[in-house]
């Protein structure tokens, strides 16, 4: 349409204009209420991969499902038991792990697979996870090299008013790698097992039938009862305390506080010997209902795992003393999944502190 | 560095081109008897060069000799009757030895070629108090040209020589004309009597009935939407403009466009506060009845504005009468408050007290709301004129509050304030100059303290309790100065600087048996400080009466420790008019802002800091577009659209699971930086028409943010993101003496985080149980995305009735009554997650109402 004056072209112009405006006001308004956020009673359920993975252990990946928040139903956590898992390493070689419905396990909030086959430092492993209903996970991290600790020095002090096991460690970093290191002390549960042997043969004492073998059969020369230590794959958390600033601990809470962890980077010893002094409190070294040993362990992680268990550290701080909207979740590297999948290799030394 | 140089010099040569332009050569302006009225062209300058001595040159093909002139008016100089003679000719006049040679031209004489201009100039005043009148009109009659006055009442218009006639109009008061014989520059101190009968209008505007520039200057009085439970705050006008925001969440209360409090610069007499709010955000920190202007930009800032990246807001308080004792008084259910202002010397130095306190302690402990609430704000102003040329003016402010919070478990206990003090000093400058210079000292402290209970860790029982208080301050001194030279009608320069010296301490905690009170008794952190050196040039153009232009540039070098940074920040703002009631506008800033503020989230509210940028967390910058349509109808009907979009970078966010003043060893690492990005359409409207003043502002908008390590590096909304928000206001005038109003607000839900997944334990699925946890936290909560759930949209409706005393009494007197929030709508929404293992899981809802359902009465007196 031409509209010859110009003062009519100018006010068809402004008119043009504000309809113009309102279409585009409509339009936008329109578009502006579609719902770009998920609302809980849409979220699929997941995975949870919860392993950190160590040279030196036998394979075992707990893994578990979520549950939506929101719905005021029960917090339990079910069982996965339909899962296919199979780890492989660089050189492709593969291993299938199955479900572990040993009695250590029952109690475990997630359901542990495992495999005989131990894993291997400065190895990459692939995990592939495949589910009837909730899909396919994977996952993969690398088992740095084992840390190489100068000297572990121990002993008996006072710290804050509790009695503790004060440790000084010192370790050699790699200067051609980018190292993350956990120290964590846990005791772990054992169960001391008698035995002895008969005409070459090996008799549990602690059965009814070995005992009564046994006390028939004491006098006999050579017939002696041994006894041994057997790691029930139980632990207990024990509390660090630390002072030094350079510790990623620094930056997630008062240094005055106990931790689970306690987390160094190589950005200020890169290349060098690193010497730090902790404390381990001592309130749960001796526990006559839960006999065990002690393990103060340096461990060199992925960087995934390190990221994941600096956070979780804090997490656990917060949780029960923040709003659950405050609190910030661990994130880790599990595709189509959550949870962890992560290498570490340890040193440790082993304390008895229990009368076995 | 070398093209921003370059745009300087080009600016500053147009301003030396502008000033020649302005001088003529003198023969012009001697009076010249013509021989006749009317002849040909021909004739006419050969008359001219009969008395002058062949003082035009012309060849007669370069001209139409022949066209036959008569003049109007007289009597004449020589350069308005050449103006006459050869109006509409193609040629262009050059002095040559002192003549003047016509020489063609492609276009026709310029309408000022021959004739002198001068300067009107001086101070528009309120003609009973001697208040001088920021953004007046002053306009030539027969042209149309004008101009407003500046903050401190100045203007100046250059006028052509002989007999003018100017009219001074400013609402709310009598419009002047004055006759005035221009032969040199004029100055004329203009006086206007206030028209007691004029209705208030929200939004001013120039005589042309379009924005200048932009920029709402606020109404300070009058509007029943300015008033808060009885209490008068005209700040709370800008909530009614399209993006501006108030929550109750955030303690400095004001969202701009999305944008954080921190982003928003409060200057009072131009001194920075930098926490302009009483009770949460409610009330602003100035008292209304000690208030001058208040000018407010969000979309286009002039040059001479830096260091926020959303919006400034520029106060100015009262100088007070010069020439008697005034006062004004109210009380209402929030506060209590007076303004007294007068002459010390008649006509030479006057003051102004204003002072207000809280009294809506006793009516919080009537609704056992948990909460006690104390402010007050003292302003203290002195002016003394100089000489005709000279103001100074002293500000003195002080401000406190403290709000003590108790919950079921926890209490919280905050105080803050501000001080500040400056010394203004103004010279007119002469007929096209004028400065505006001052030194000044602001202070903020913010106290707050959490008290939280201990637990034995073996059997979790209550031990004892501890307060968590922190300490933060900020300081800044600083001298600047703002020079305003007009070159001619049409190019007005603004040219200043500024150097800052600013102080903190952001960080300071102890941890105590009790609330602390005194900053002397924190734990030192040492004192942070960093230097600001700012230089801006802007020219406001008006090409011809369509198209009016405002280039600018603001350049702030900054210094903190070894780390230097100088921020170029280009300003550009056009307006161009459709028509006499139709205007497009567009602009386009680059802000920079070195101060960041992190607010804790681990200690409740108000537990914030100001942290100067570093080599880490760079200075935070924004660069903005703007595009508005603007109808207006003189005084009864506006319309009003804008579009913008907004990038940030440098955007703050406290790491994720990390506390700053816990940590504050290596502070800088607890606070990442991202981007951000924000764009939407603000609508206005108001129709102003009998007995009926309506008003809508509606917005709808997006803000995103963007940091690595929040969301999986995924933009996520931001936590001031709204999508949509609406105002509606209604003012009915029954008669002279009743009026009643009603406003009701909307705007979207706030966006929020929550878990929406839960997952066993890490510890626990290996095998690893903590006998200090107790096991019903064996779980981890897990969140899928930043902010992505939404409460309730937010919704209040305010009522009121005012019954005015007629004018005309020694004492004046207004009597208000309303209702707050008259359905009891929540003004903040909370949700959490509540469960443990073994237990069930919900999602549970707080609703808080800082104030419900709230009858007030308000009285106010004035004399």
């Amino acid at each position: 349409m031409y509209i010859a004056n110009s003062k009519y072209r100018f006010v068809f112009f402004i008119a043009f204009c504000k309809r113009l405006l309102f279409l585009v006001v409509v339009f936008i308004s329109i578009y502006s209420c579609k719902k770009t956020f998920t609302s809980s009673q849409f979220v699929d359920d997941k995975l949870v991969v919860l392993a950190e993975i160590t040279a030196g252990d036998s394979m075992e990946i707990p893994i578990g499902k979520t549950i939506k928040v929101g719905n005021s139903g029960l917090i339990r956590f079910e069982k996965v038991k339909e899962a296919t898992v199979i780890i492989k390493d660089a050189s492709s070689r593969s291993y299938t792990l199955l479900p572990n419905w040993r009695p250590q396990y029952l109690a475990n909030p997630a359901t542990v697979f495992t495999n005989r086959r131990y894993f291997r430092s400065n190895t990459t492993y692939f995990i592939e996870i495949n589910h009837p209903t909730l899909g396919v996970v994977k996952a993969t991290t690398h088992i740095p090299v084992t840390p190489k600790i100068i000297a572990i020095d121990t002993s008996a002090e006072i710290y804050q008013g509790k009695e503790v096991l004060a440790a000084t460690i010192t370790w050699q970093d790699d200067p051609t790698l980018e190292n993350f290191y956990i120290i964590e002390g846990l005791k772990e549960s054992v169960k001391l097992s008698r035995y002895f042997y008969y005409t070459g043969k090996r008799y549990n004492y602690d059965s009814q039938e070995g005992k009564v073998l046994y006390d028939r059969i004491k006098n006999i020369p050579g017939i002696e009862l041994l006894k041994d230590t057997v790691p029930q794959n139980i632990f207990t958390r024990l509390n660090l305390f630390t002072e030094d600033i350079n510790s990623a601990n620094s930056s997630i809470g008062n240094l005055s506080n106990p931790f689970r962890r306690i987390f160094f980077t190589d950005l200020s010893f890169s290349g060098q010997n690193y010497k730090t002094k902790l404390y381990l409190d001592r309130q749960l070294f001796i526990d006559p209902q839960k006999k065990g040993r002690v393990r103060l362990q340096l461990k060199s992680a992925s960087k995934e795992l390190y990221d994941y268990l600096l956070v979780y550290e804090k997490y656990k701080t917060d949780f029960g003393t923040l709003p659950s909207s405050q609190l910030v979740s661990p994130v880790g590297n599990v595709q189509n999944g959550l949870g962890i999948f992560g290498g570490s290799s340890r040193r440790e030394r082993i304390f008895y502190f229990d009368q076995l | 560095m070398k093209k921003p140089t370059n745009i300087l010099l080009l600016l500053i040569t147009c301003f030396f081109m502008g000033t020649i332009y302005a001088q003529k050569n003198p023969i012009f302006s001697r009076t010249f008897k013509p021989s006749f009225q009317k002849g040909s062209v021909k004739d006419f300058l050969e008359d001219i060069n009969h008395h002058n001595g062949s003082f035009i040159e012309y060849a007669n093909n370069s001209i139409e000799a022949g066209k036959i002139v008569e003049l109007k008016g007289g009597p004449f100089t020589l350069g308005q009757i050449l103006q006459q003679v050869l109006k509409d000719q193609k040629v262009s006049a050059i002095e040559k030895n002192n003549k003047v040679v016509l020489v063609p031209s492609t276009t026709t004489l310029p309408k000022d070629a021959f004739v002198s201009f001068y300067s009107f100039y001086g101070i528009t005043k309120d003609a009973d108090s001697k208040e001088s009148l920021a953004d007046a009109t002053i306009m030539e009659v027969s042209s149309q040209k004008g101009t407003l006055t500046n903050n401190f009442g100045y203007f100046t218009l250059l006028l052509p020589e002989g007999k003018q006639t100017v009219s001074i109009s400013y609402a709310g008061y009598i419009t002047q004309s004055i006759e005035i014989e221009m032969e040199n520059n004029s100055r004329v101190d203009i006086q206007l009597l206030p028209n007691t009968d004029v209705e208030e209008v929200s939004v001013t505007t120039n005589a042309s009935g379009l924005e200048k520039n932009g920029e709402n200057k606020i109404n300070l009085s009058g509007n029943p939407q300015n008033m808060i439970m009885g209490e008068s705050d005209a700040v709370r006008s800008l909530y009614l403009l399209p993006g501006v925001q108030n929550t109750a969440q955030v303690i400095s209360g004001m969202l701009v466009r999305g944008g954080s409090p921190d982003q928003n610069v409060f200057l009072l007499d131009g001194n920075p506060i930098f926490n302009p709010t009483h009770l949460l955000g409610t009330l602003s920190i100035v008292n209304n009845t000690s208030l001058k202007s208040i000018q407010f930009y969000k979309s286009n800032f002039p040059a001479r504005f830096g260091g926020g990246v959303s919006s400034v807001m520029d106060v100015l308080t009262k100088d007070g009468n010069m020439r008697k004792w005034k006062g004004e008084a109210n009380i209402g259910l929030l506060a209590g408050s007076f303004t007294l202002d007068g002459p010390i010397v008649k006509d030479k130095t006057s003051m102004m007290l204003s002072f207000r306190q809280s009294l809506v302690n006793p009516f919080l402990r009537l609704m056992k709301s948990g909460i006690d609430i104390n402010f007050y704000d003292f302003q203290f102003k002195c002016t003394q004129l100089v000489g005709k040329k000279d103001k100074l003016m002293l500000n003195v402010y002080a401000g406190h509050d403290q709000l003590y919070l108790k919950q079921d478990n926890s209490n919280n206990q905050q105080q803050w304030g501000n001080k500040a003090i400056s010394l203004a000093w103004n010279r007119l400058l002469g007929s096209h100059a004028f400065v505006n210079s001052s030194v000044g000292l602001s202070k903020y402290n913010n106290i707050a303290g959490f008290r939280y209970s201990l637990y034995d860790s073996i059997n979790f029982a209550l031990q004892d309790h501890r307060v968590y208080n922190t300490f933060s301050s900020i300081q800044q001194l600083y001298a600047q100065s703002h020079l305003e030279l007009y070159s001619t009608n049409a190019i007005k320069f603004e040219i200043g600087g500024k150097v800052s010296f600013t102080n903190m301490n952001p960080f300071n905690t102890n941890v105590a048996d009790d609330f602390i009170d005194k900053p002397d008794d924190f734990t030192a952190f040492p004192p942070i400080s960093f230097r600001e050196f700012v230089v801006y040039y802007e020219n406001e153009i008006k090409t011809g009466s369509k198209l009016f232009l405002r280039p600018g540039i603001h350049i702030a070098h900054f210094q903190y420790g070894s780390f230097y940074y100088t921020s170029w920040q280009p300003r550009f703002f056009a307006v161009y008019k459709l028509g006499a009631k139709n205007q497009l506008n567009f602009s386009y800033n680059h802000m920079t802002q070195y101060l960041h503020l992190v607010t804790n989230p681990y200690l409740g509210i108000n537990s914030d800091a100001w942290i100067p940028s570093t080599v880490v967390l760079r200075p935070e910058e924004s660069d903005m577009i703007n595009i508005g349509f603007l109808y207006k109808q003189i005084k009864k009907i506006s319309f009003g659209a804008e579009l913008y979009y907004k990038y940030l970078r440098n955007v703050t966010n406290y790491v994720e699971g990390k506390n700053l003043f816990l940590n504050n060893a290596d502070w800088e690492q607890n606070v990442q930086s991202g981007k951000g990005w924000g764009y939407g359409i603000e609508l206005k409207g108001d129709r102003n028409v009998a007995k009926w003043q309506t008003h809508v502002g509606y917005t709808l908008s997006w803000n995103w943010r963007k940091f690595k390590d929040i969301n999986n590096g995924q933009k996520f909304p931001f936590k001031y993101d709204r999508r949509h928000q609406l105002n509606l206001a209604a003012t009915y005038k029954y008669n002279r003496r009743w009026d009643f109003s009603g406003l009701w607000t909307f705007a979207t839900g706030n966006v929020f985080t929550l878990p929406d997944r839960i997952y066993p334990d890490f510890d626990a699925a290996r095998q690893i149980t903590d006998p200090m946890v107790p096991k019903e936290y064996r779980l981890v909560y897990h969140s899928s995305a930043s902010n992505q759930f939404r409460t309730l949209p937010y919704h209040r409706l305010d009522i009121s009735a005012s019954y005015h005393q007629l004018p005309g009494k020694k004492i004046n007197s207004m009597l208000t009554m309303g209702v707050y929030n008259i359905y009891g709508s929540p003004s903040q929404y909370l949700y959490d997650l509540e469960g443990t293992l073994g237990k069930r899981s919900l999602v549970v809802s707080t609703q808080y109402k800082l104030f419900s359902v709230t009858p007030y009465l308000s009285y106010t007196l004035s004399f």
